[in-house]
């Protein structure tokens, strides 16, 4: 008994060190960081809101910042999270009903779902952004702003 | 909590370099995974340089070459050099599989030889299998019948015994347990202790739709947990690892389609 006291402890063997991820773990991987990266930037987002109903001047302040032209790189990232998220999200429900349950459909859907998130994320910005172009100027909003801030106080 | 960092006692160092081309110049560089229970040193890696005539074509006639001629002290194990037995399973260049039905020409540059990833080892390439067997015991993996026992076998229609041996030879009555699902699943590696892992679910699905059987309802019940069964979250590595092409992310998604039939 004695000598089974001394047995030296074992290692554990190399595993995220050395296993070399296939498409569909890559594609599983990226899906969870996407849902952290929404969730985070979702509360950065109501926090945003929040400090706005606290403090209507915010608003003006946080254009000059919004205005700024890689905010708007951000904000097509964002939207591209949105849609992968979304479609990684189908594709999970497929796979709860037992459809397309292999390594190659798995690759399949993981591409149409990296596609379809690419077109629509451009789809977006043809759609709703003219507005967001680079003529666009914040600072008769921000007067508007100050000047209803100035007028209720 | 997922800890992806290996343990202080663990963490993998050079060792020593083993030159045996023999003047060869059809040569390929093993390194190895090496681990001595009676030395109280980390892991390291042996570089073997071999000459690839003096030997057979698969990885496991590589080692088995290693053994005999240049390191008689390197562990493994090793049965049927078939890929019927299960025992090779290994991690070679990144990915469990079969020495045996590993062709070394199919490994680009040096071949990395590790043991099954997040396992206890024993020595070498020899990880600890108690648990995953005791998982494999838990499920109860033989026939359980209430009714009287016929005079003769109890019959199977075909499309009955397809469901387990698959139209095309693949389904789940096929594995060898060698492991090689079980330890590339990231769900299993953070949750081995609860999680089940590919390869007993496979084999609890290979029981739960034999027509023979006749404790689905009992078997169901028996995983229904958030760990047991829910760990798994289709990242599908055990199906790209399966030596034998079996599915057990399909498997798995047989069994919790049941479950939600069984609470409708």
């Amino acid at each position: 008994m004695s000598e089974e006291s001394t047995l030296r402890e074992r290692p554990l063997s190399p595993h995220l060190q050395v296993y070399r991820l296939p498409y569909n773990a890559l594609m599983s991987i990226v899906g969870r960081m996407v849902g952290i990266g929404l969730c985070v930037s979702l509360l950065v987002l109501l926090g945003w809101f929040i400090a706005v109903v606290w403090n209507p001047g915010f608003y003006t302040q946080s254009l000059e910042f919004l205005n700024a032209p890689w905010v708007k790189y951000i904000a097509m990232l964002w939207a591209f999270s949105v849609f992968f998220y979304i479609g990684n999200g189908v594709r999970h429900v497929l796979w709860s009903i037992g459809i397309g349950v292999n390594e190659q459909a798995g690759i399949r859907t993981g591409n149409i779902v990296l596609m379809l998130s690419v077109i629509l994320t451009f789809a977006l910005w043809q759609f709703s952004c003219g507005c967001w172009s680079n003529d666009y100027e914040a600072a008769p909003v921000a007067e508007k702003v100050k000047a209803e801030q100035e007028s209720v106080e | 909590m997922a800890k992806f960092t290996l343990p202080k006692k663990s963490k993998v160092t050079k060792g020593e370099k083993f030159d045996a081309r023999n003047d060869g110049t059809n040569t390929k560089n093993f390194s190895v995974y090496r681990w001595n229970p009676d030395e109280d040193k980390n892991p390291r890696m042996d570089e073997y340089d071999i000459n690839l005539d003096e030997c057979g074509p698969m990885v496991l006639d590589a080692i088995i070459h290693i053994k005999d001629n240049v390191d008689s002290t390197l562990t493994f194990r090793r049965s049927c050099r078939e890929g019927i037995c299960g025992s090779c399973a290994m991690n070679i260049d990144g990915r469990n599989r079969l020495a045996c039905l590993t062709p070394i020409n199919e490994v680009k540059g040096d071949v990395k030889i590790t043991p099954l990833p997040h396992m206890p080892v024993v020595k070498d390439l020899v990880p600890d299998l108690n648990h995953a067997y005791a998982q494999y015991a838990s499920i109860e993996p033989w026939m359980k019948t209430d009714t009287p026992a016929p005079t003769r076998e109890r019959l199977q229609s075909p499309e009955d015994a397809q469901k387990l041996n698959g139209a095309d030879g693949k389904g789940p009555a096929g594995c060898i347990l060698c492991f090689c699902c079980s330890t590339s699943c990231p769900s299993y590696w953070w949750n081995s202790d609860k999680f089940m892992g590919p390869a007993i679910l496979l084999n609890a699905w290979r029981w739960i739709t034999d027509s023979r059987d006749e404790a689905t309802g009992e078997r169901l019940d028996d995983l229904e947990d958030p760990f047991k069964l829910y760990r798994c979250h289709t990242i599908m590595n055990c199906t790209n690892a399966c030596p034998k092409d079996l599915n057990p992310a399909k498997s798995i998604a047989e069994i919790k389609k049941l479950m939600v039939e069984k609470h409708s």
